[in-house]
């Protein structure tokens, strides 16, 4: 089973550890983002209260300048002044106060003030629009101004004061004498437009929240408060109470539109911050937030009008000011928290998701693991057991529990078949992580729980992580059963074989009796002639003594050689010439077939010896000759018999039968006959076991040929064509060690030597003709090469004095051998040429024969063979 | 967790919404609607903070001329539209928000001498000079302070119809003429001698109204005596746009007709239509 890993766990704590360090740094930015922008909008509402407050300061004077200006040019004009003097001078009638009024009246109040006030040098009003005010005394604060008029200033205006229960504003201006001093007073009542409250309130205020008040030396606001609504909702003022003069400008404590009712402050309470500073320092500002008389908090600038003897101070409550860092900080907070809980469901839909795959890959890789016969389990670098599918414990007899975590060399591989301890630093499968490569091992068993071996064939498989082996997969058969059956199939092969060898002695036995039956048959009737004639004609006698003793000599070799073939019971291995063993033996094999068969033998000289027993070998080779005398079936036919070495790779043993052939150098005998083949099925079937097609057969023979070349580690071909023959070639592996052994032995065989010549060598192919040319050398004899026919014409032209022999390929480009040798023969008839081709000997003959062709040579060809066929040609005296 | 998500969303969706584009009304003409139209226009306001208000006196046939001229939206008569006037209303609406009365009104001396009603033809001859002294009214022994606007006003020209019969005549010359009617408030306020003649929506505690003295009977400028059609001086206070205009002139429009803009007419001092 697998089990979710550590790995896992480790791999997402990580990515934890990364977006938790994400996240920090995202709040991180995002904190000295909006501390940024909180600086940049308190630095601009700051910038926006400054200006506010310098407008409404200009405004102000503007608006006062106009009061003056009214005033001045009213009392500039001729007819104004003529009668304001004259009213002052003494009491007028009512028809010349109706005129003044009148007169007053229609610029004044077009203008929007509320009336005049004419004022006696005494301070006493003189006349106004009602007569019922002549003679009254004036307020302090209109008397206060009075003075300073007389002290030189033009015009003053008032701040608002109560007069006759109502608040006022009062322009004065000295009206002069001739000589220069004041001889009244000419005071013009502010109407609304003329008002402090009327700059503050338009050009003071901004937004929602900002506005500008004026305030006085004693803290009492001289303007109209934007929030007169909120300050009697409040009880900040009593009902019926404006701000102006009835406010002062106090510190409530506590925001008091949160708390509201909570009755007038104190007159003891402090001012706020913006009055005690502006009283204490002039003109400033402050962007940390203070509570105003509201009790809200504010951030506020201001500044010290001397003009007005006023302080102007605008602010703005910091909800407002700061509201679009509120807004942006809401809005990124708001992101924020959708990208993090977008993110926290994007991982939970991501880790669930995975979860799920890595349970499904999990189930498929149990699946996986739990449906395979063979047993499955990994161990880590150490050697532990990480995983084991349950067809391994059940070959060793485990439970899971048992193994996980557990040293698997110690439990299950303590020791080798034989018992002997097997230590765990020699261990095979450890092996293939430390050396991280693939390990198979089919010679060592597993232990099971109740201490029997298990025969087992692995594979230990290493497992990396980025170049570094963690640990390995293991996979094991358990080939106990396979071990046995082999065994008992060796055991019913040896049987085979035996009962075979039985079988064949019959066939030969009849072959044999045959022939000794005819050599009976001879000596017998010779010996009865002789009895007949030793003494009418001894001479006679004699020949048919000579011909009886020719007889028993005869059955005399066919004993030999069945004593060679039956004497050997036992597998006795020495190193054997296969050619010479065929060649033996074909005496016997002769016998062994029908008549109409011609046998015809391709047997390669000085083959390296092979580690054989020879009597089965000879066995194999009998088999396959009575099966294809069987297969041509009475019928004429060839059976040939070739043996030859060769080199074979993986990929020519792939589909040779055979006990796991090792690819190297082979001797082989194939065994070729024109007979009837075999089908598909019959090749599939032809090694079993008493299987026949034969009527009289029992099925043992090929059998008994693939054990036989099994137990030499051989290999056998087959190749059969149905109604065209069979071939079976019988492949056994050369023994290095013999071979150098028979080399010392036989490879000195000596080839002859000639003495000077020149050879001219024919071939388009370069390479044959070089290693031709190296064994002509080698012979003693000079070359000349051509690569075509004309050629050789042209050399053979030009050397035909030194040339001995022409050696020429029978196929070659422009002008072949066959050519080449007719026109040679006409140039000299005395010409001796040898031909080489891939085509059979018998061919080629036959299509030369009377026609003078000093010999053939079959390619390939081999030094021997060459200096043979040139021996025969130049003839011993050469 | 999903619906907290959700929410979260909309959040941030409603947070990129464009706000929605602040509007103007621009309103001219009679400062006697002035005082109802500021009142009207703070309401709406209340439930409409996206609409903002110019308001511009300048008298009802200025604003005529600028709704006709299209740089005001709601032009504020409070007069009846004249024939020229009338030819030039092809696709613009006169419409009546309220009904006003013009009344003559003194100053606090006069009105506590016991003087409280003026017949037609008095009122006639102090406007064309020729009373001057309020003991001929039976008032005090003292000089008539003569009052009057300027001759384009709606006010002027209805009180000038009824009581000179001639909507531009002219008057006393040595009256004080004056623009506003809060001028005219102010000055029968300050004055102890002052004859004016001023919309309902100004008088106070200090500009008193006097009853008219005709043949039929003595009317006062209530609702009553305006209502019932006996009052000689009441006239209607309009309202003049264009019959198409834009949505939110429209919408404001019909607050002003509604029971709550209604309701606003009496707290200006004019009388409701209903």
């Amino acid at each position: 089973m697998v089990h979710d890993n550590d790995m896992g766990g480790m791999r997402i704590s990580a990515s934890f550890l990364i977006a938790f360090a994400a996240g920090l740094a995202i709040v991180i930015a995002t904190a000295v983002a909006l501390f940024q922008l909180k600086s940049y909008l308190t630095g601009q509402a700051l910038d926006n209260l400054q200006r506010v407050n310098n407008k409404v300061a200009f405004t102000l004077h503007r608006q006062l300048d106009e009061m003056v200006l009214d005033g001045r040019s009213l009392l500039r004009r001729a007819d104004v002044r003529a009668m304001v003097l004259k009213a002052l001078e003494k009491s007028a009638d009512a028809q010349t106060r109706l005129d003044l009024r009148r007169l007053l009246a229609s610029s004044l109040f077009e203008h929007h003030y509320r009336g005049f006030y004419l004022i006696g040098r005494n301070g006493r009003i003189v006349m106004s629009m009602k007569d019922a005010d002549a003679g009254t005394g004036l307020p302090r604060e209109p008397a206060e101004i009075i003075r300073r008029l007389d002290a030189g200033e033009q015009a003053i205006i008032s701040h608002p004061f109560r007069y006759r229960g109502r608040t006022e504003m009062w322009m004065i201006m000295g009206i002069s004498a001739a000589d220069g001093g004041n001889i009244g007073y000419l005071a013009i009542i502010a109407g609304d437009r003329h008002r402090f409250t009327r700059t503050t309130s338009i050009t003071g205020v901004a937004f929602e929240s900002t506005e500008t008040y004026l305030v006085d030396r004693r803290g009492y606001m001289l303007s109209e408060s934007r929030f007169d609504d909120q300050l009697l909702a409040t009880g900040l003022l009593q009902p019926g109470m404006t701000s102006t003069l009835n406010l002062r400008i106090a510190d409530p404590g506590v925001n008091r539109l949160e708390q509201a009712k909570a009755g007038m402050v104190s007159a003891q309470a402090p001012l706020t911050l913006a009055v005690t500073r502006v009283l204490e320092e002039g003109s400033g500002w402050s962007t940390q937030p203070y509570r105003d008389y509201r009790g809200v908090p504010v951030m506020g600038a201001w500044q010290w009008d001397k003009g007005l003897n006023a302080a102007i101070i605008t602010e703005v409550d910091v909800d407002e000011a700061l509201a679009g860092y509120v807004y942006a900080r809401n809005i990124i907070i708001a992101l924020l928290l959708v990208v993090f809980l977008g993110g926290l469901l994007a991982s939970r839909l991501y880790s669930r998701v995975l979860v799920r795959s890595e349970r499904e890959s999990n189930r498929h890789r149990n699946l996986l693991l739990e449906s395979s016969a063979g047993g499955i389990y990994g161990i880590d670098e150490r050697g532990r057991c990480t995983f084991i599918n349950q067809a391994a414990l059940n070959m060793l007899g485990y439970e899971e529990r048992e193994v996980i975590g557990r040293n698997m060399h110690e439990l299950i591989h303590y020791a080798y078949p034989d018992g002997d301890a097997y230590p765990i630093d020699e261990c095979n499968i450890y092996r293939s992580h430390r050396q991280k490569t693939r390990v198979h091992c089919d010679d060592e068993c597993f232990w099971h729980k109740d201490g029997h071996a298990v025969h087992v064939e692995y594979w230990s498989h290493p497992l990396f992580e980025e170049d570094r082996a963690i640990g390995s997969v293991v996979t094991f058969l358990d080939i106990t059963p396979q071990l046995q059956a082999e065994r008992e199939r060796e055991k019913m092969e040896n049987q085979v074989q035996h009962t075979q060898r039985l079988e064949s002695l019959g066939v030969l036995a009849g072959g044999i009796a045959h022939d000794f039956n005819n050599l009976l048959a001879a000596i017998l009737g010779n010996a009865s002639l002789v009895e007949s004639n030793i003494l009418k004609d001894p001479i006679k006698a004699k020949e048919r003594v000579a011909m009886i003793i020719q007889s028993a000599e005869k059955a005399g070799g066919l004993c030999k050689q069945l004593l060679a073939y039956s004497g050997k019971g036992q597998f006795i291995l020495k190193p054997v010439d296969i050619s010479k063993v065929v060649e033996e033996m074909s005496h016997l094999l002769e016998v062994s077939i029908d008549k109409s068969v011609v046998m015809k033998y391709h047997l390669a000289a000085d083959l390296p010896r092979v580690m054989v027993d020879e009597a089965q070998v000879q066995q194999v080779i009998l088999n396959l000759i009575t099966n294809a005398n069987d297969a041509i079936d009475g019928k004429s036919g060839v059976i040939a018999v070739t043996t030859g070495i060769m080199q074979v790779d993986r990929h020519y043993l792939a589909d040779c039968y055979g006990n796991r052939p090792e690819p190297g150098r082979y001797i082989y005998v194939e065994v070729s006959d024109t007979g009837c083949g075999m089908s598909r099925e019959t090749i599939r079937k032809v090694f079993d076991p008493f299987f026949t097609t034969k009527v009289s057969g029992r099925g043992l023979g090929m059998s008994a040929v693939l054990g036989i070349v099994r137990g030499h580690k051989g290999a056998l071909k087959v190749y059969s064509e149905e109604g065209r023959g069979t071939t079976f070639k019988f492949l056994l592996p050369v023994d290095e060690s013999v071979r150098l052994a028979s080399t010392g032995e036989t490879g000195l065989r000596q080839m002859r030597q000639f003495e000077g010549g020149t050879v001219l060598v024919v071939d388009d192919e370069e390479t044959v003709r070089e290693m031709a040319c190296v064994m002509l050398e080698e012979m003693g004899f000079d070359t000349l090469t051509a690569s075509n026919g004309e050629e050789a014409l042209a050399l053979y032209e030009q050397h035909r004095d030194r040339i001995l022999l022409v050696l020429s390929d029978l196929t070659m480009p422009r002008m072949g051998g066959n050519e080449l040798f007719s026109r040679l023969r006409t140039m000299d008839p005395d010409c001796r040429v040898i031909l080489s081709s891939g085509y059979s000997a018998e061919d080629a003959i036959q299509q030369f024969s009377g026609k003078g062709l000093a010999g053939f040579i079959q390619k390939p060809y081999t030094a021997e063979a060459l200096n043979e066929e040139v021996s025969r040609i130049l003839g011993d005296g050469e | 967790m999903n619906s907290l998500i959700y929410a979260l969303l909309m959040l941030a969706v409603a947070a990129f919404m464009p706000r929605a584009q602040a509007e103007t009304i621009v309103i001219a003409g009679s400062t006697t609607l002035i005082p109802y139209i500021q009142q009207a226009s703070e309401a709406y306001r209340k439930m409409h903070p996206d609409v903002r208000f110019t308001i511009h006196a300048g008298g009802s046939t200025a604003g005529l001329g600028e709704v006709l001229g299209g740089h005001a939206h709601i032009g504020m008569m409070s007069r009846e539209l004249n024939e020229k006037e009338a030819a030039h209303m092809d696709g613009f609406r006169h419409l009546p928000v309220a009904v006003d009365a013009i009344t003559p009104v003194v100053s606090d001396e006069v009105f506590e001498s016991g003087l409280s009603r003026i017949s037609m033809l008095s009122l006639a001859a102090v406007y064309r000079g020729e009373i001057s002294n309020w003991r001929a009214l039976g008032g005090p022994d003292k000089p008539i302070l003569l009052i009057d606007r300027e001759t384009y006003h709606g006010t002027r020209q209805v009180f000038a119809r009824y009581v000179l019969n001639d909507a531009l005549a002219p008057v006393a010359n040595d009256a004080v003429v004056l623009e506003g009617n809060a001028d005219v408030a102010n000055i029968i306020r300050a004055s102890d001698q002052a004859i004016a003649y001023l919309s309902l929506a100004y008088l106070d505690e200090h500009v008193h109204a006097l009853a008219i003295e005709t043949e039929q009977g003595v009317f006062a400028a209530d609702e009553q005596g305006v209502k019932n059609g006996n009052y000689p001086l009441a006239r209607r206070l309009y309202l003049v746009l264009p019959k198409q205009t834009r949505p939110a002139v429209r919408d404001f429009v019909r607050f002003v007709l509604s029971g709550e803009g209604q309701k606003l007419v009496r707290e200006a001092g004019f009388i409701p239509l209903r």
